[in-house]
């Protein structure tokens, strides 16, 4: 990805994050006018930033969220929820596109129609509640959008009237519907460019007519066309009607740039049956049509279309009765739905147009119209039939013009005028190559200071015409026809939409944003590290010299514990740059408690506390699930209703809050709320029916264990899986989460009064203090944070209970595990010269664990890689560490063997 | 080598502009807001300024006014702005913007816009 695109996505997830932020803020406090300058800023600024790239989808929601916030800020309109909630779908909807930019490099077209719909919520706002806005931007009307927008069969008798369906020639209705027949879904396109486009660089006439699967179009004028002197000929007055046999994903991709509009109606191919002609009522229609349907009725169909060929070679080609009975044909050869031929034929019988949006054809229709859309690429008519009469119209004109143009002084230009508009007229009707012609009169004609070599030349041109094409269409179909290849995006229609709700992923950022001051420290460390270095060679120079050696291991120590001092420095410098404040995870929780709790009819203040509190950024990130998964299990569970609050005698908004703070080489989190708790006998029950514990177990154990066994796995509170914790994740799997990440969970509550919940984390983790210990011969590493202290029992005090292993220390049971057991490897455990055992108390959960060791050996630093490959599966270990000396030290997860 | 200030609190809109600078052999050095910019004016002297109307701390009218008031640096500036109502180009202008440009700009335009003020043959 080029660096200016990185650039971009980087700075708009930033502005984003301010973006919500401050549309929170201002949801609290709406008069703070600091606040909504910063978010039209970053609205500006963002929207600013996307036009520089080609992501009109982008830059249109942005927009239309600049000019309602400019209407906020210019107080002509009041700031509300609603607006805020539209601004926030908006505001995921970028995001979701910065999202695809990022994986895709690109936008798909699939989106435009949704851009357009949200800019035209946007834009709603400002229409409906301020008429007296000014400058309101000419915004789409929303419904007209929602036209765009509305794919749904439902929608099919919103098709234009059979008048306007009638301007559509009868051979070209009838391929549309052997289209449809054949698989494509037909569209009825209504285009209005903006009255501004031509200022736009926009081309509206070509844009239509390269549209893709073009059957028939027409041009007409928006409003009456002001006298000629009064004509603003730069303001686009037009409207397209299109037929299109297309599919959505086209006509959203070929439009992307304008999607607001376009009206767009989904055509069923039954509404364009409609005969056209003279003399609709006749006795032999209303005899033919009587009996054919008697036959229809029978299920005699060959009879039916036997008759009907026979009927319409009697019948004069131009009559309505023998266009109907064309039709009739066309419907029978495409097996058209039974409902739709008996239509048919009681409009022939009657002598009345087929109404086709009476009730009860919808599912004729239905079948009528096959219903998958296949995306087959479509050639486009180079022109719509229409222009390419209006061309040669306008080249019929240009003789008048030239034979006026007698005036010397201004004859040039009217030559060159001339020429040019016979040029454009021959590019359009596809005949390109005859421009030479054009240019060669011209200069004929600019010579002899004469208009008749052009006209001559524009004359043997229209004579050509009436020779080659009485009907313009043949000049049509002789056209080279470019034909863009239809894009076929059909991957995009049953795309989700933008997805994203603030409790998903955090945004892919993978820049790291540090302190200047902490890459200063860095940079000095590196600078004493050369010095450091440089007293090697000296060192080696003092060696060959012939130092004694007792010296030189002096000297050598001398300097490992320089270098060893800034190596530590540098270590601890760069763990301050992986540091990450708990901002990073908890700035999503307003939104996501906004979100949720209005969801579920609950009031709630969340209140965050020490969101700076730094912490390495895996264990940050390691936080964000778990995290949320708690709040939402506060909000769904722990919280009650307001209604419930106030019988309770608690105030009707709950609160939920969310601190942070560090503990010696920890970070402790705290989630709290003050809903009803978790009732201990409850946990009990649950936990018996699910088999978790023994219903003599559950007698035994005290509250606060009850309680831990949430934690259980497969233990599920939730009376009714709701649609916020219906994911399938309980507790067990925020332990495991946490656990992973050496951070332990434990629970606190109270009925009626709260739940908390305590998460410990450490500060860092890249590296790791281990304790070396030796069993049968080999050395593994234990981490030392859950190394509670090392003990040399005398094997005497060891009591075998049941059969397991345990001793009395400082007043209390510790169980004992040999290592050698949990590791499978049958050596009895070793005892030093004065038959004591070495064990490593360990904690485990709330309790001490003794684990008998043959002996102890060092602590030290290591970086801790995670097993990867084959030996990722592998239990027990939770990786792999280089010594000094160049070995692998294997370290164990003690948590998961005991 | 010509030196160019440019003046805008977007990022991506730094990059994309001094991206199309660079290119063309110039020297660019970039600020965040009109307050930045004015320390980096007074420190060295730039020969061109590309100025953002809409910057936080001290907008673009009010730095060029700044830069006018001193009769050492009267280099030239050229005024960027989503804007394009004849009304801002008249401001920028009265604040002493010797040209103005409408975001997003295109690199051919951006030059074609640059050189004259820095005494070049636009080509």
């Amino acid at each position: 990805m080029n660096p200016l695109l990185t650039q971009f996505l980087s700075e708009a997830r930033d502005f984003l994050q301010s973006i919500a932020e401050k549309l929170m803020q201002l949801e609290s406090a709406p008069n703070d006018n600091e606040a909504m300058n910063e978010l039209f800023r970053a609205v500006h600024t963002l929207k600013g930033n996307s036009g520089l790239f080609d992501f009109p989808e982008m830059t249109r929601v942005l927009h239309a969220g600049e000019d309602l916030l400019d209407a906020v800020r210019e107080e002509r309109l009041a700031y509300s929820r609603a607006l805020a909630d539209q601004l926030l779908d908006a505001m995921d909807f970028v995001g979701m596109l910065c999202d695809e930019i990022e994986s895709r490099g690109a936008i798909g077209a699939q989106h435009a129609s949704v851009g357009a719909e949200l800019a035209a919520a946007l834009r709603e706002f400002m229409t409906s509640d301020s008429d007296s806005a000014p400058d309101a931007a000419p915004a789409a009307p929303a419904d007209l959008a929602r036209a765009v927008a509305s794919n749904t069969p439902d929608s099919i008798f919103l098709a234009p009237p059979a008048e306007e369906l009638l301007a559509i020639p009868e051979d070209i209705r009838r391929a549309a519907w052997q289209r449809a027949h054949d698989g494509a879904s037909l569209y009825w396109l209504c285009y209005t460019p903006d009255e501004q486009c031509f200022f736009q660089g926009e081309d509206p006439f070509f844009l239509a007519q390269q549209t893709p699967g073009l059957l028939w179009g027409r041009i007409t004028a928006r409003e009456a066309w002001p006298p000629l002197a009064e004509l603003d000929a730069y303001r686009c007055l037009l409207r397209f009607d299109l037929l299109l046999a297309i599919t959505r994903a086209e006509i959203d991709q070929h439009f992307r740039y304008v999607p607001e509009q376009l009206t767009l109606t989904p055509l069923p191919a039954l509404a364009l049956v409609l005969p056209v002609g003279d003399g609709k009522d006749s006795a032999e229609g209303e005899d033919f049509a009587s009996a054919a349907l008697h036959q229809l009725e029978t299920g005699s169909l060959d009879a039916l279309r036997h008759a009907t060929t026979v009927m319409l070679e009697l019948a004069s080609p131009q009559r309505w009765l023998a266009s109907a009975l064309r039709w009739l044909l066309l419907l029978l050869d495409t097996h058209a739905a039974r409902g739709a031929v008996r239509l048919l034929l009681e409009s022939i019988r009657d002598g009345a147009t087929p109404d086709w949006r009476q009730s009860g054809t919808a599912d004729a229709a239905a079948q009528a119209t096959p219903a998958p859309p296949h995306g087959d690429p479509d050639t486009p008519a180079a022109l719509l039939p229409r222009a390419n009469e209006v061309a040669w119209e306008i080249l019929a004109w240009q003789g008048e013009v030239l034979a006026q143009a007698s005036r010397v002084a201004a004859l040039p230009g009217h030559l060159h005028a001339a020429a040019t508009t016979l040029r454009n007229c021959l590019r359009a009707l596809g005949r390109p190559d005859d421009t030479r012609r054009v240019d060669e009169a011209l200069n004929e004609a600019l010579a002899t200071s004469s208009a008749a070599p052009l006209a001559a030349c524009l004359q043997r041109f229209l004579a050509e015409a009436g020779a080659t094409a009485a009907a313009p269409v043949a000049a049509t179909a002789a056209a080279p026809a470019s034909s863009p290849v239809a894009t076929t995006a059909s991957d995009g229609e049953g795309e989700p939409r933008f997805g994203r709700r603030a409790d998903d992923l955090l945004p892919g950022s993978r820049t790291l944003k540090v302190d200047q001051a902490k890459i200063d420290r860095l940079m000095n460390l590196i600078g004493e590290m050369v010095v450091a270095k440089n007293a090697l060679p000296y060192l080696a120079a003092r060696a060959e010299s012939g130092s004694s050696a007792r010296e030189m291991a002096r000297e050598i120590k001398a300097q490992h514990a320089v270098i060893n001092r800034i190596a530590e420095e540098m270590h601890d410098a760069i763990m301050q740059v992986r540091m990450l404040p708990v901002s990073f995870v908890f700035q999503r929780f307003p939104r996501l408690v906004r979100d949720i709790s209005r969801k579920l009819g609950k009031e709630v203040s969340l209140v965050v506390e020490g969101e700076d509190t730094e912490a390495d950024k895996n264990v940050i990130e390691a936080l964000a699930d778990p995290l949320v998964h708690i709040v939402r299990n506060s909000l769904d569970h722990g919280l009650e209703n307001p209604q419930e609050r106030i019988a309770a005698g608690k105030a009707a908004a709950g609160r939920i809050a969310l601190t942070a703070r560090q503990e010696a080489d920890r970070v402790l989190i705290e989630v709290r709320d003050d809903g009803r708790g978790i009732d201990p006998a409850h946990i009990r029950r649950k936990a018996v029916e699910k088999g978790i514990i023994d219903a003599d177990t559950a007698h035994r154990i005290s509250d606060q264990e009850a309680i831990n066994l949430v934690f259980a796995a497969g233990f599920s509170t939730a009376e009714q899986v709701s649609d916020l914790s219906g994911r399938g994740v309980g507790m067990d799997v925020v332990r495991d989460a946490l656990e992973k990440v050496s951070g332990t969970v434990t629970l606190e509550s109270e009925v009626g009064v709260g739940t908390c919940l305590r998460l410990s984390l450490p500060l860092s983790m890249a590296v790791n203090q281990v304790m070396v210990i030796e069993s049968d011969g080999q050395a593994f590493g234990v981490a030392m944070d859950c190394v509670v202290e090392t003990v040399r029992l005398p094997r005497s005090s060891v009591h075998t209970i049941k059969d397991s292993l345990a001793a009395v220390l400082r007043g209390r049971i510790v169980p004992l595990r040999p290592l050698n057991t949990l590791l499978g490897i049958e050596a009895p455990p070793l005892c030093n010269e004065a038959d004591e055992l070495a064990v490593l108390i360990v904690r485990h959960g709330s309790d001490n664990v003794g684990v008998i060791v043959d002996d102890f050996r060092q602590t030290c630093d290591v970086i801790l890689k995670p097993l990867d490959g084959i030996l990722d599966a592998l239990p027990g270990y939770s990786g792999s560490a280089l010594m000094g000396d160049g070995s692998v030290l294997l370290v164990l997860n003690l948590k998961e063997l005991i | 080598m010509k030196r160019i200030l440019i003046i805008d609190d977007a990022a991506t809109v730094r990059l994309y502009h001094r991206q199309i600078l660079e290119k063309a052999g110039y020297l660019v050095e970039e600020a965040f807001n009109g307050l930045e910019a004015l320390e980096k004016a007074l420190q060295a002297p730039f020969d061109l300024y590309l100025v953002d109307i809409n910057t936080p701390k001290l907008d673009g009218f009010g730095f060029l006014r700044e830069l006018r008031s001193q009769p050492i640096t009267q280099t030239p500036a050229i005024m960027i702005s989503t804007m394009a109502e004849e009304r801002d180009r008249q401001q920028a202008a009265a604040a002493g913007a010797n040209d103005y440009l409408v975001k997003p700009v295109r690199p051919e335009q951006l030059l074609a816009h640059v050189r004259p003020l820095l005494g070049e043959v636009s080509t």
